[in-house]
């Protein structure tokens, strides 16, 4: 079980005396889930790993400024979601680019794929269509609806700390889950009537 | 009271997402929305599990991860700055900014009412001597010249030495 940082190493990272040997130690503990939310938000595995690196190279860079007002994986996590948040940002204007034929992207990156957890055929079958039609009512969804609805569901945070990485108020992230799980449960029954 | 669909849905949605007192309630006294939110909960704790092992990479890929991360911190250039280094330099650009902003300032144009009262006293005593002389400041060479004319002897002849003296003037004189 991933945890927050270790008491021992907290007061070191808010006294911004954290060795690269020490700050080794915030990565080990840390870049699962940063790893894991970038996939969700940008479904490309090549570049959530691009996106982990950089996520903990600027958080070194900017070890001062971390106050310790919050933990340090809201902290990361907040880093993370920005990066995605550009990362969107960028695609969108590559895929500008390639529809007037400026950029011959080729697309053969790695894209996220549902493995299926259940050993028995039919049972796969049914988990797979069931997992496929929340992650493609997730892939409906808006960015901000998304992240939230990966940090309840896949991370399992509290509605607080969704609030306090996402800079919003704890009602706004209730409203926000609210429809990404509305959306969700009319994706589910679309797929059940079929 | 009869409630409408909607409002069992909302219920549904409200207990799964912020867990509210009255959804609870609700769903304690209806069978139907209890057995919705189970269905939900367990799509999406599927859902929670098929994300969670697609995004696990095996132990060399953390390991790799971690050391990129490592070699790419330890070749970065060190931008971490002490408080009391960002203070310093903080003040240095300030100072430079001032004496950049001082020079490149115009000088102050004196005004009238700024001129000392000397140059007045002293431009009145001039208008006074200028009223005082019988010749116009213009005239004043030629006055000059005659006045060391008187000076000398009526008998020597004056010497002129300027060569704009010319020698039918010499003769007049004489």
């Amino acid at each position: 079980m991933e945890n927050v940082l270790s008491d021992t190493v907290r007061p070191a990272l808010s006294t911004q005396a954290l060795s690269i040997a020490e700050f080794d130690e915030v990565v080990r503990t840390h870049q699962r889930r940063v790893y894991r939310v970038l996939v969700l938000l940008v479904r490309d595995l090549d570049e959530a790993d691009t996106l982990t690196q950089e996520c903990f190279l600027r958080a070194y860079q900017s070890l001062s400024r971390f106050r310790g007002e919050c933990s340090v994986q809201t902290w990361l996590l907040r880093i993370a979601i920005n990066l995605a948040k550009d990362y969107a940002r960028n695609r969108r204007a590559r895929f500008w680019k390639q529809l007037v034929g400026l950029s011959t992207d080729d697309n053969q990156r790695q894209t996220l794929e549902f493995a299926c957890p259940n050993p028995t055929p039919e049972k796969a079958l049914l988990v797979r269509a069931e997992v496929q039609a929340v992650w493609e009512a997730a892939r409906s969804l808006s960015q901000q609806q998304r992240t939230i609805f990966a940090l309840r569901f896949v991370e399992e945070l509290e509605l607080n700390e969704i609030a306090e990485i996402l800079g919003l108020q704890v009602g706004s992230v209730k409203t926000h889950l609210f429809r990404a799980v509305h959306a969700v449960r009319n994706k589910l029954k679309e797929q059940q009537w079929r | 009271m009869a409630m409408s669909h909607n409002s069992h849905d909302d219920r549904v949605l409200e207990a799964l997402t912020s867990r509210s007192v009255p959804a609870e309630d609700h769903l304690l006294a209806c069978a139907s929305c209890r057995a919705e939110r189970a269905q939900l909960e367990t799509s999406l704790s599927v859902f929670s599990a098929a994300a969670r092992e697609a995004t696990d990479q095996p132990g060399h890929f953390w390991t790799r991860q971690a050391a990129q991360i490592h070699s790419t911190i330890a070749a970065a250039p060190q931008r971490r700055l002490t408080f009391g280094s960002r203070m310093t330099s903080a003040l240095a650009l300030l100072g430079l900014f001032a004496f950049l902003l001082v020079r490149a300032a115009p000088a102050p144009k004196t005004s009238v009412s700024q001129t000392s009262p000397n140059s007045d006293h002293e431009l009145l005593l001039a208008v006074e001597q200028a009223l005082q002389r019988d010749t116009p400041a213009a005239l004043e060479p030629v006055t000059l010249l005659v006045e060391d004319m008187t000076r000398t002897s009526p008998g020597d002849t004056p010497s002129f030495a300027s060569p704009s003296f010319s020698k039918e003037q010499s003769r007049h004189v004489n």
